[in-house]
């Protein structure tokens, strides 16, 4: 076996677990058939741990896994964030809000995005001469692509909430 | 030659969806 496909191999598999594990943990402290909001850790969590795994390791789906797991993990850093100001510590100081937040949760959950962009460009990039390097920073694939994403789609949810109640 | 994002209508289609599931998720998370 070729060194870069056991090094995909690895990448996948690491994938697959810490997706696993943070899925595992969502059930154990919010079960799906209690609430329905749950449902929405099940089935991100569902989707990372089966169909975006398998899509990356064929070159024809790589880049559609890696928009797919990037979204996912912009959509559990929001509803993250979000629970965190819904149940805010009772004391504020930087101890609280880095240990008794989904901060810690938010940080597994970015470990997913670094995965998902170390086998995009194993597979899309091939060395620094690769055109879509040299676009601009705010353009796909970049990482300011994803930073405008995470603003706009913050920004969506946060009006979403505010004005449909 | 690439035609530029913004004449694609898949591009459109796109975020239409993808603005209006924001905008539910929104609605629809309750904590």
């Amino acid at each position: 076996m070729v060194q870069k496909q056991k090094v995909r191999l690895l990448l996948v598999g690491a994938l697959f677990f810490v997706s696993l594990g943070g899925w595992m943990l969502h059930i154990r402290m919010h079960p799906p058939l209690k609430q329905a909001v749950h449902l929405v850790p099940f089935l991100a969590g569902l989707l990372s741990i089966t169909a975006i795994p398998l899509m990356f390791l064929f070159r024809k789906t790589v880049a559609y896994a890696y928009v797919m797991n990037g979204m996912l993990v912009i959509i559990g850093a929001i509803t993250m964030t979000h629970f965190s100001f819904a149940y805010l510590p009772g004391y504020i100081s930087f101890g609280t809000i880095t240990l008794n937040t989904s901060l810690s949760d938010i940080g597994i959950l970015f470990t997913n995005f670094m995965l998902g962009k170390a086998l995009f460009e194993l597979e899309m990039l091939k060395g620094e001469d690769t055109r879509v390097r040299h676009g601009r920073f705010y353009r796909y694939p970049n990482m300011g692509w994803w930073l405008v994403h995470l603003v706009a789609l913050s920004a969506v949810y946060l009006l979403g909430h505010l004005l449909w109640k | 030659m690439r035609r530029f994002f913004l004449g694609k209508p898949g591009w459109w289609i796109l975020h239409v969806v993808a603005v209006a599931f924001m905008f539910w998720l929104g609605h629809f998370v309750r904590f």
